[in-house]
């Protein structure tokens, strides 16, 4: 057989099953009208990196959606650079040593995180790459959680108003 | 006024009166007027 092609009936064996790239670890619909949002038992040590995708949400204000990993909410360093959509001029900003790292966004049309998180389950600092889309314009950048600590959760943080609905997904990377 | 919800898997409750301080030095801001593309 010729994988990722599979065909009915094929006996799935352990070797090609471990290679299938990545691996649903959890599921966490959102509650209605919340400021926050905490997702325990998601950096499982199965993985070493992780992807979090956030959709089908909305927020009450066209503002960030950020993480903090575990109860640390010191040390976060970040940059992002992207584009407002009416006029082509730069959206650019960062968050240095703040208590939160913007990983995405949204408004009330619609909420989004597309996030890969580089090691949180270890203790060395937390790697983070990231999108985000509002109202009004579009960016992507990368951070860091500058403390050599080891998390299996995290908490998104709206950076104003509240965000409803959705569901936040956490994936393994197969190693 | 009436504090946020915070959600903890699937626990959604009000928040406290403490949470609601530390988010408030965070820089978090209520509410303002809803942002759409309309």
């Amino acid at each position: 057989m010729t994988f990722p092609s599979f065909s009915v009936g094929e006996v799935l064996r352990a070797q090609d099953m471990n290679a299938v790239g990545l691996w649903l670890i959890k599921s966490q619909v959102v509650g209605s009208g919340v400021s926050s949002v905490t997702v325990n038992d998601a950096f499982t040590n199965d993985f070493d990196n992780f992807r979090i995708i956030y959709s089908d949400g909305t927020q009450s204000a066209n503002n960030s959606l950020n993480i903090r990993l575990g109860a640390s909410s010191a040390s976060y360093f970040g940059g992002w650079n992207g584009a407002f959509y009416a006029t082509g001029s730069a959206n650019v900003g960062s968050n240095n040593n703040t208590s939160q790292l913007l990983i995405g966004g949204g408004d009330s049309n619609g909420s989004s995180i597309c996030c890969d998180v580089m090691i949180p389950n270890r203790t060395k600092y937390t790697n983070f790459t990231f999108n985000g889309v509002f109202v009004d314009s579009a960016i992507v950048g990368a951070g860091r959680h500058a403390v050599a600590a080891a998390y299996t959760g995290f908490t998104i943080l709206t950076g104003a108003g509240t965000m409803s609905g959705g569901t936040i997904r956490v994936y393994g990377y197969q190693k | 006024m009436t504090r946020p919800n915070i959600q903890i898997d699937d626990e959604v409750r009000e928040m406290t009166e403490e949470e609601y301080a530390d988010l408030l030095a965070s820089g978090w801001t209520p509410d303002e007027a809803p942002a759409t593309d309309a």
